[in-house]
């Protein structure tokens, strides 16, 4: 392609390592993200895309993680080779991550106020893109929000004589942007006083004072309600088309996927099948696995027929299947599917799959 | 409907909430949350009813109270022509054969120490079934829901999600029982093995003559799997009608925000703008007036006052608002 990538991952193969069990939870994973380019990787549990995602950050857990071989680039720096001290300071500036559990993913001991100084201090002290986006920082004087010590203790323990801190223009601002009436207050309160919701808005708050070069999201939406998940959907868009930024959605939702999604990236047992354009993929999924998972999703109304469904369940990554590891559940499988494992090679010109049936002789 | 299995009238559940001894000793009354808040509802023979709504909305509350497996606060749940809710001991006892519950999470509903046989096998035993006849029964349900022959012997962690459900709807339907409450049964699973589960539960619906309540947030299953529909906002029942006619020629306004802010499995229908906003309001304290009102576009004062009735708005189609042929006329225009 002849446009630069932002990200890509190349090549990458990483394993689950415990004393009596191997698990190959990627295998081989190639992956590319355009600047502005919203992608989702689609899978069900146990896929591997949550470890896609973790090993982008750095945020694997190593051991039992191990990552045997592969790159991951940004802006063409390997950020594998990075050390640690390196790679802290690309967190939060270039990738930013939104976790499933919204609410575990706050401390719970400061306010929300706090925090959000905290992602604006990060950004500022890290030298992120200082002069971007239409926040303008006005009268860091008023800010006390990040006051620690006993002072702090004494306001938790007193919960009606809490004072009230003021924060800055900027935290109440990116608030109001996600749409928290009344930030003022907000600001001022711990996480368990907010709902699931809230708290993924402010999550997501985060994640636009940051301005980071590429968001990584994992399942943002499965642990809230429908109609906050539509406000949270439309807040990533935004915050593409606002800020710029990249979005990694990792979700087990395709229509999740097909609401935000510029390319979808499909995983099946640790692997990509199939990486294509969102209506393309949508209209024409070229992998059987694809095309078993959109007729799977309930669209019609009960006396409208069956639905269909893929037989069987999700290998085992202890001992996946030889040759194509989806060949066990496909009904178009052949002989060649059992005993040689196919490679993801383009189908079109904006397309990948890693399908026999699609190879070209 | 002349053939009604289930019939709920004003059944009103409130948990209290955790409350401080020097409140009890001061005399401080406890708040409560209106989980269930005076619902009727009936349920015809071997329809499915699905019960959709936001989490905290009640609907497992609701559940769970018909099945009496929680006490009523007040109202009535007549089975079969028959007041459960005033019987009680071994006449009950003999009623909760009849009904029976498939919860959500199949990783935690099925005891990890017992063999799949002896799990199936539990109700059949503890209604004092003769042991010939309970290893006959489980094999017949253990091959009604396509499990593998050998897997009887085997314990639950051994199987994966869906085969996991598998087993729990064999447990519940070895009793032979008229009535069974799906909770969430396949939102723990994966999409391609959600439709496996779906279409067994219709297969098994069919063959034995079930009826299901289908307790759901999932607006593509209800569709897939229910005759008619109710919506459930903050512990009341806003809207209930057939599938077809809910989902397409939504009453209340809150029905019609809950559908359009479902995503759609297709790029080119994308949701242009979030239709709702806010979140949902507490069950301790409800708003005054229509418990939506805080959230809807439409609100007047007279929501705000004034709480609207269930009430019938076209032949088998009940809604809970003031302006429902208003909203309905607005919609369809629009």
């Amino acid at each position: 392609m002849p446009e630069e990538n932002l990200l890509e991952v190349q090549g990458l193969t990483v394993k689950y390592r415990s004393a009596v069990k191997e698990i190959a939870a990627l295998n081989n994973v190639y992956l590319s993200i355009r600047p502005a380019q919203i992608v989702a990787v689609v899978g069900e549990s146990g896929c591997g895309k949550s470890t896609l995602g973790l090993s982008i950050i750095r945020l694997l857990q190593k051991p039992p993680a191990e990552i045997q071989s592969g790159q991951i680039l940004l802006y063409g720096k390997n950020l594998l080779s990075l050390t640690n001290k390196e790679m802290t300071k690309v967190r939060g500036t270039s990738i930013s991550m939104i976790f499933q559990e919204p609410m575990s993913s706050l401390d719970p001991v400061y306010t929300v106020g706090t925090q959000i100084e905290e992602a604006i201090d990060v950004r500022e002290k890290r030298g992120g893109n200082k002069n971007y986006g239409p926040f303008p920082r006005n009268n860091p004087e008023i800010r006390k929000g990040t006051e620690g010590g006993l002072k702090r203790i004494l306001e938790v323990q007193l919960p009606h004589s809490r004072k009230e801190m003021k924060y800055s223009g900027e935290a109440v601002d990116v608030l109001k942007r996600v749409q928290i009436a009344d930030p003022e207050r907000v600001l001022n309160k711990y996480p368990h006083e907010l709902s699931g919701g809230m708290v993924q808005r402010v999550m997501v708050a985060q994640a636009l004072v940051e301005r980071p070069s590429i968001l990584i999201a994992d399942e943002p939406t499965s642990a809230i309600d429908v109609t906050t998940q539509a406000q949270v959907l439309k807040l990533m868009r935004e915050l593409r088309n606002d800020v710029s930024s990249s979005i990694l959605l990792i979700t087990h939702d395709l229509a999740v996927a097909a609401q935000v999604a510029e390319r979808i990236a499909v995983m099946y047992a640790g692997e990509i099948v199939e990486y294509a354009d969102v209506t393309e993929l949508f209209e024409h999924p070229s992998h059987p696995y694809t095309e078993g998972l959109l007729k799977s999703l309930p669209r019609q109304y009960r006396d409208e027929g069956r639905l269909e469904s893929i037989a069987g369940d999700v290998p085992d990554l202890k001992s996946p299947p030889p040759g194509c590891r989806f060949h066990p559940r496909c009904k178009y499988a052949f002989e060649r599917c059992r005993v040689e494992h196919p490679e993801l090679v383009e189908s079109n010109s904006n397309s990948k799959v890693a399908c026999f049936l699609r190879y070209q002789n | 409907m002349s053939e009604d299995i289930l019939k709920i009238e004003n059944l009103v559940k409130f948990f209290p909430t955790p409350h401080s001894f020097l409140e009890k000793v001061r005399g401080i009354e406890g708040l409560q949350v209106h989980a269930v808040d005076d619902v009727s509802l009936t349920i015809a023979n071997k329809e499915t009813l699905g019960l959709v709504g936001e989490s905290g909305s009640g609907k497992t509350t609701l559940g769970r109270t018909i099945l009496m497996l929680e006490p009523r606060n007040s109202g009535k749940i007549i089975f079969q022509g028959v007041a459960i809710s005033d019987i009680s001991g071994e006449e009950l006892r003999q009623y909760r054969r009849k009904m029976q519950i498939v919860f959500q999470d199949p990783y935690s509903s099925l005891d990890p120490r017992a063999r799949i046989m002896d799990i199936i096998a539990e109700p059949l035993r503890a209604f004092g079934a003769k042991k010939d006849g309970i290893e006959e029964a489980v094999k017949r349900v253990a091959d009604a829901v396509n499990l593998p022959a050998d897997s009887l012997t085997r314990f639950p962690h051994e199987f994966s999600g869906g085969q996991r459900q598998r087993i729990a709807i064999a447990r519940a339907i070895v009793m032979n029982p008229e009535f069974i409450i799906l909770d969430e049964p396949t939102s723990a699973l994966d999409s391609s093995v959600q439709a496996q589960i779906l279409n067994l539960l219709r297969e098994i619906q069919e063959e034995l003559g079930l009826t299901y309540l289908l307790i759901t947030h999932n607006v593509g299953v209800v569709r897939y799997m229910a005759n008619r529909i109710a919506v459930m906002y903050c512990g009341k029942l806003v809207e209930i009608g057939s599938t077809r006619e809910v989902l397409e020629h939504p009453f209340h306004p809150y029905t019609s925000a809950l559908i359009t802010s479902i995503p759609q499995p297709d790029p080119t229908r994308r949701m242009a703008e979030a239709t709702i906003t806010g979140d949902v309001p507490s069950t301790i304290n409800p708003p005054q007036g229509c418990r939506f009102n805080p959230r809807c576009r439409y609100a007047r004062d007279i929501c705000r006052a004034e709480e609207p009735r269930l009430r019938e708005v076209s032949a088998g189609h009940w809604a809970a608002c003031h302006f429902a042929e208003d909203f309905a006329a607005e919609v369809s225009r629009s």
